[in-house]
């Protein structure tokens, strides 16, 4: 029984490397929350660039969401997601609230799963914690 | 006697059969025409889209019949989605901003589609694509995510290429002046590419249609506006495996858009390819193809269904025949008016085109019907349709488990169907209300009563239904099947096993993958023997075959053929002299613009041998026996063109004297109350009522049988006067109120 244990172990660890990584999720992370003019930016930035596809990137913050954002890629490969939240929706957020990332809109009933699903290995939904005013740092 | 009933497609005729899996044509192969490539390129920051503050690129190519003397030919313009616009020539890395800069080059993503472009333009169609990267660049900051702009762009190159098409310009010069039906144009669009198309076919019908567009492809498309497109022929293509619009979002342009418009002519369609990805679609998207930027999009190496190394995932050269061959398949049905290839598309032959290299349990169809061609008999759109049909049949169930509407605006748990349902509404307009039914006894059914005044089925071909497994209630990797029967109102039933006609009852394979999709099931009625199809009374299904399990359902109707109920036949009246005058009687549906052609058989008369009219009158040279024949011309509005002929023998003797007219002719019910039924007539005759004083109090010509009297027509005696071929016939007519 040891030798199959080891034998499995070994397999997962030399044999399927590509699985190994394909199960890796980047980590996200917000970098930045700055007023400009109206607008709130809320930075993003990620260990690998956002997927440039077809579905969107969506933030949500308690049940508001919101899509208009830029998507870039620095030099050093990280990337860089902003989103654009207008300044009087921004306070009227609730303190607390959590705070997710989704590629792709997503429906009531999922969205009760967000933070099931940002712990799947599915690029698809990542929790940034919660919300706070103090956030802005600008 | 009926001697031919034949479908006419502007110019290719064919006989659509009847039967299952038909030896349908295989639409992928390539054509007659040897191809040629053209390139233009007016440069990247040259348009700036009505609905834009930016300039972007007009850059395309054109596949085009290297003989284009034979034109003008059908147009197909493709739409790519939103990928890398530009890449590092030094270390291939891509990026997504625009113009590129130095050191990178543009990716040329529009260049993706050419397999399929080659494929088309050999079968005669000039094949245009586009490229889309400034809007790719910069829809994130957009609040419709650049739909409109890409719209508008769309159009623009409409727009040159109705240059080129008239005058001519760079880089083409004259080539294709006269080459291009600016009135036949068909689109495909990619993922945001298909919103696009979708939004362009609405933008260019607010510009009062300048072009013709006749069909509408999207290709694992988005669908975040929820746009519904109406009158023109549409397929949607959701790829299972797809790991970018995972949630297969384009199954909302089919589910939307199936009653919200009652008049609505469009077929509809949706193909699903089991293994398919969504970026292997395009060749510059497709990793080993192109220098930079290409990727499988399936995110998990562990799904049974989708993983790269699963046996059930698409190689990027099976998913791209797949593609070519059903999208093949639909511009030639719809832009080409090829009817061989409707089967495919119809669901009336489920054997995947050789081409295509698929087998039937890679590819699902589903099937709406234009509104003339359907008998809806529960759209399953509402919480009555549980207990009463569209039809306003009752609809019972025995035994079930649970039997309730969900979706489609209704409580989506209700039916336990949950989030892997791609067609739930998700907060837009309408989705897809189902019937969900669970079972747990053999014996258990469910049943649609069928009115009377809707129970005669002759003019019908199938019953056509979508289902799909429940499979969050259904034991894993459980196919379900159950018995369809046909019950006729003296009691026979004929039944029909599913898995005999389908295979659409399976249960959906993968992990992460795993989503139910709705996909039709036809059943041809010729294959309930034994039911007298003028009076069938209900249809059953019989959950008998499955010890357990839960199906849901939606659309069950009854599919006329595309001619619908066409039937050309006429009557005759002899007359003195070798005269005789036929009436038109001939089956149509309502909508359709009817033309005729007369055969008299009478050669001796010369140009008085054909007649156009709807009712003619015609001199026969002499005594003998003729084959008169009437062509009748069907316009149809869901574009078909159909023609029926109805032949018979008139044999004139010598010296005939016909009956007088005045005996021909009768008037009931006499005495009258509000209104007459008249035979004996043709339909160009005139009815005049005349009072005891001499008045004329009324006239009307007698189109139909029934003439309704105006209700200011006092009670009293009169001569109602007929007028008919010159001749006019006087009756007493009483008036009682």
């Amino acid at each position: 029984m040891k030798h199959l244990i080891l034998t499995c172990t070994l397999l997962s660890v030399f044999c399927f490397p590509t699985q190994s990584e394909a199960q890796q999720k980047p980590v996200v992370e917000i970098i930045s929350v700055k007023r400009v003019g109206n607008t709130v930016e809320f930075g993003l930035i990620s260990a690998t660039p956002f997927y440039m596809g077809n579905n969107a990137y969506v933030l949500y913050i308690g049940n508001k969401r919101f899509h208009i954002s830029e998507q870039s890629t620095s030099e050093d490969q990280k990337g860089h997601l902003k989103f654009f939240i207008p300044l009087h929706t921004f306070n009227k957020l609730k303190e607390g609230q959590a705070i997710y990332l989704s590629y792709g809109f997503v429906s009531e009933n999922e969205a009760m799963d967000m933070e099931q699903g940002s712990k799947d290995d599915m690029n698809r939904q990542w929790s940034l914690g919660k919300f706070s005013k103090k956030l802005l740092t600008q | 006697m009926k001697t031919l009933k034949i479908i006419i497609a502007l110019l290719f005729l064919c006989c659509i059969n009847n039967n299952s899996f038909a030896q349908t044509p295989d639409p992928g192969l390539p054509g007659i025409y040897a191809v040629s490539k053209g390139e233009y390129n007016l440069g990247d920051l040259v348009y700036m889209p009505p609905s834009l503050s930016s300039y972007i690129e007009v850059r395309g190519s054109v596949h085009y019949p290297t003989d284009l003397s034979k034109g003008p030919y059908p147009v197909l313009v493709f739409l790519h989605g939103r990928h890398y616009t530009c890449y590092n020539t030094a270390t291939n890395a891509a990026n997504g901003s625009w113009p590129c800069g130095s050191g990178y080059q543009s990716i040329v993503s529009y260049e993706g589609y050419d397999y399929l472009a080659n494929t088309m333009a050999s079968h005669g169609y000039i094949v245009i694509s586009i490229s889309c990267n400034a809007i790719n660049a910069i829809d994130a900051g957009l609040s419709d995510f650049g739909m409109q702009a890409r719209a508008e762009l769309l159009q623009h190159h409409l727009d040159l290429w109705k240059t080129f098409n008239t005058v001519g310009a760079a880089p083409f010069d004259t080539l294709f002046k006269g080459k291009l039906d600016m009135q036949n144009i068909g689109t495909m669009g990619h993922s945001r590419g298909g919103e696009g198309v979708v939004f362009n076919a609405q933008y260019n019908k607010s510009l009062g249609s300048p072009y013709g567009i006749k069909a509408v492809l999207t290709l694992a498309p988005v669908d975040f506006e929820r746009h519904i497109l109406h009158d023109i022929p549409f397929m949607n293509v959701a790829p299972y495996c797809d790991g970018d619009v995972y949630d297969l979002q384009g199954v909302h342009y089919y589910d939307d858009a199936r009653y919200t418009d009652t008049a609505d002519e469009a077929a509809k369609h949706s193909v699903l390819f089991m293994g398919a990805n969504h970026n292997y679609f395009n060749t510059v998207w497709t990793p080993g193809s192109y220098v930079a930027g290409g990727s499988d999009d399936w995110y998990s190496s562990s799904d049974a269904q989708c993983s790269a190394l699963s046996p059930t995932r698409f190689d990027s050269t099976k998913q791209k025949a797949a593609f070519n061959a059903y999208a093949a398949a639909f511009f030639r049905s719809y832009i080409g008016h090829e009817t061989s290839f409707l089967p495919i598309l119809e669901v009336k032959d489920i054997v995947p085109p050789v081409s295509s290299t698929l087998d039937s349990s890679n590819v699902f169809v589903s099937y709406h019907p234009g509104r003339s061609r359907r008998l809806d008999i529960n759209r399953t759109d509402s919480l009555v349709r549980i207990s009463t049909n569209t039809l306003k049949g009752i609809v019972t169930e025995t035994g079930l488990v649970s039997s309730e509407i969900c979706g489609g605006g209704f409580s989506m748990p209700s039916c336990s169907v949950g989030i892997a349902q791609p067609h739930a509404s998700n907060g837009g307009p309408v989705g897809l209300g189902q019937m969900g039914m669970r079972w747990n006894d053999t014996t258990e059914w469910y049943q649609n009563q069928i009115p009377q005044a809707y129970e005669n089925l002759s003019y019908f071909q199938s019953l056509i239904f979508r289902a799909a497994e429940n499979h969050l209630e259904t034991v894993t990797g459980t196919n379900l099947d159950f018995t369809v029967q046909l019950i006729d109102s003296a009691g026979n039933t004929s039944n029909q096993v599913i898995s005999n006609n389908s295979h659409a009852l399976f249960y959906e394979p993968g992990t992460s993958s795993a989503k139910t999709l709705f996909n039709t099931i036809n059943i041809p009625l010729s294959k309930f023997s034994g039911v007298d199809m003028t009076k069938v009374k209900y249809v059953k299904f019989v959950f008998n075959k499955s010890a357990a399990g839960s199906v849901l359902i939606s659309d069950l109707a009854f599919l006329t053929s595309p001619c619908g109920m066409f039937n050309a036949t006429f009557s005759y009246s002899l007359g003195s002299s070798y005269k005789v005058n036929f009436t038109n009687n001939t089956l149509s549906n309502s909508g359709d613009s009817l033309a005729w052609k007369w055969r008299f058989g009478d050669h001796f008369s010369g140009a008085n041998d054909s007649s156009s009219l709807q009712n003619p009158l015609h001199k026969y040279s002499g005594a003998g026996t003729y084959n008169t024949c009437l062509y009748v011309t069907s316009y149809r509005k869901s574009g078909f063109v159909c023609t029926d002929t109805f032949c018979t023998t008139i044999v004139l003797v010598p010296n005939y004297v016909p009956t007088p007219a005045a005996e021909q002719i009768t008037i009931v019910p006499n005495p009258a109350k509000d209104h007459l039924h008249i035979t004996g007539t043709t339909n160009t005759d005139v009815l005049t009522l005349i009072d005891l004083y001499g008045r004329q109090v009324f006239t009307t010509t007698i189109s139909s049988p029934d003439i309704y009297l105006p209700q200011s027509l006092v009670a009293g005696v009169y001569y109602a006067v007929i007028t008919t071929d010159g001749e006019k016939v006087y009756k007493k007519l009483v008036i009682n109120k």
